[in-house]
């Protein structure tokens, strides 16, 4: 399993012997005229994503954990009913869609969409039903306003949740291939996978060259896992825990 | 508590707007496409205009020859991988069941490494793996003296390479969640068993396996749901050949859209896939949840 990626380093440097290691090709992409500006794409779009959907899950989740209003279970089922909707489905009609709107090849077309999954809804709903109802009564009879409830009640006390969420959407995003193929055409606006995806395609780029580049997109996202690894296993397993 | 009217009110305004943009987001970006989808499907596309043409895009694919291929090669697909995850994936998280917590916790995250790789790294190194040259799959069988099998470009095993990569992709968060769930299996059901003499499959058969039902049921519904939409991977490995026996319905949904513009026949395909997906997944939830309780 692991030998995968032990694999790809070093066919990078070299051969899988190594004889001579160098770290040329790490060098020659580094030296590629967009290099900076994907990499700055990539996680700029992933971070946008990720707090966005962090911020509207909280909201939409902590409605449906704590509040009672008119229509909240059968607006909640028809969020729920999507996660089965094929993403395929519906691929062609929303890419005519950002088409037409202008945002091919922008950061606002992939940012966007992904906006209306409703999982990060499941998540927070269940983290924030934990919250003990005492706590926003007490707020409410000091005379905070809703708004003040949300941002110094509830956010604080759900972040464990909101931060497994932020990674969560971070690292998925980043490597959402699929999605930024169809969006992004412009040189500039590519993402890292992207750009390895594209060295892949081209017969005359060296396997060692590919590999350099396979490494380089997806060590980040490698490194922020095992780094923040406990938070991933809790939010898989709060998620899987259906409201 | 006695609430005046206009407190109610408000209250309920506040839940709404909490609740919009989500919403908002979720009618754009999902409802309209779902809508128009379910149009363009009974409609012809020339470059400027369509045509209201009824079932006629439905009836064409059902008599294409690839389209019907493509099924095929989904169920086999989703019947395959499914078992192979699930099983897997029960294996390995009793196994690491009895072990340190810090060993669980280093399996856990090896297990989960490929969710977090970027996909076209995963599809790189697995395609030179197989590949049929100089491949270390084909260099690791040489050993044994057996010949090198071009793995990719043979139309019987390129299936099972797809379905071999699907499975390292998603063994992950089952093993996750099937050690959360065993965790909670208390130790003394097993103390029993052991007093009775069982051996470790009639543990693993008869206590273990039924009481993690819930989670099987939740794994399969969304493994099933995730598997139907595969389609990086197979255009990254195989291309959807050869001969098209890696051609899966969302593959060739794609193909249909954006490499010949059929857009009629591919938004019809799109109607397909989600009521087999939808279809599928209320049969799994009728069929294995009659014995789980919530």
């Amino acid at each position: 399993m692991v030998g995968l990626q032990p694999d790809s380093i070093v066919r990078s440097l070299n051969t899988l012997i190594p004889r001579d290691v160098s770290l040329e090709n790490f060098k020659s992409l580094l030296n590629l005229k967009y290099f900076y500006r994907w990499t700055f794409n990539s996680i700029f779009i992933s971070l946008s994503t990720g707090l966005l959907v962090c911020f509207f899950s909280s909201l939409s989740g902590y409605a449906f954990a704590k509040k009672d209003f008119p229509g909240r279970d059968f607006i909640f089922w028809c969020f729920l009913i999507t996660m089965a909707i094929p993403r395929q489905s519906i691929l062609l009609p929303l890419f005519i869609l950002i088409n037409d709107l202008g945002m091919l090849s922008t950061f606002q077309g992939l940012i966007l969409p992904p906006l209306a999954w409703p999982f990060g809804i499941f998540l927070m709903k269940q983290i924030i039903k934990t919250i003990p109802n005492e706590i926003i009564d007490a707020g409410r009879i000091d005379g905070a306003s809703e708004w003040q409830i949300f941002l110094k009640l509830i956010i604080p006390m759900a972040k464990p949740g909101i931060i497994a969420l932020l990674i969560f959407t971070f690292i998925g995003t980043y490597n959402d291939y699929f999605w930024q193929l169809l969006v992004m055409n412009k040189e500039s606006m590519l993402t890292l996978p992207l750009v390895v995806a594209r060295l892949n395609d081209r017969y005359d780029t060296k396997a060692t060259l590919l590999m350099a580049g396979a490494v380089i997109s997806s060590l980040p996202m490698i490194i922020l896992y095992i780094v923040l690894q406990k938070h991933f296993i809790k939010g898989i397993r709060i998620g899987a825990v259906k409201g | 508590m006695n609430k005046t009217l206009s407190k109610q009110i408000l209250k309920n305004k506040i839940a709404y707007l909490f609740i919009f943009p989500s919403f908002l987001a979720y009618i754009v970006f999902l409802v309209y496409p779902l809508i128009r989808t379910l149009i363009m499907s009974l409609s012809k596309y020339e470059v400027r205009s369509f045509t209201f043409i009824g079932i006629s895009n439905y009836i064409k694919l059902f008599s294409d020859e690839i389209f019907k291929k493509a099924i095929f090669n989904t169920f086999l697909l989703v019947i395959f991988t499914v078992p192979v995850v699930l099983g897997l994936s029960i294996l390995i998280a009793s196994f690491i069941m009895k072990k340190s917590h810090r060993l669980r916790s280093f399996a856990m995250g090896i297990f989960y490494l490929p969710s977090v790789t970027s996909i076209v790294t995963i599809c790189i190194a697995w395609k030179w793996i197989y590949s049929a040259r100089n491949g270390i799959f084909n260099e690791f069988l040489n050993l044994f003296g057996i010949a090198d099998v071009n793995w990719l470009g043979n139309a019987v095993t390129a299936l099972p390479v797809i379905i071999t990569v699907m499975a390292y992709n998603m063994v992950g968060s089952p093993i996750i969640l099937y050690s959360a769930a065993m965790g909670a299996i208390p130790k003394s059901y097993y103390e029993l068993a052991d007093i009775e003499g069982a051996t470790n499959f009639q543990k693993l058969w008869n206590i273990t396996i039924p009481l993690i039902k819930p989670t099987t049921l939740y794994l399969t519904i969304v493994l099933t749901i995730g598997l139907f939409q595969t389609f990086v991977i197979i255009k990254l490995i195989t291309g959807g050949g050869p001969y098209y026996a890696t051609t899966t319905i969302s593959f060739h949904l794609i193909q249909m859209a954006f490499l010949f513009s059929k857009y009629g026949i591919a938004s019809a395909i799109g109607v397909v896939l989600l009521v087999l997906v939808a279809g599928l997944t209320i049969t799994q939830f009728t069929l294995l949840s009659s014995e789980v309780e919530y």
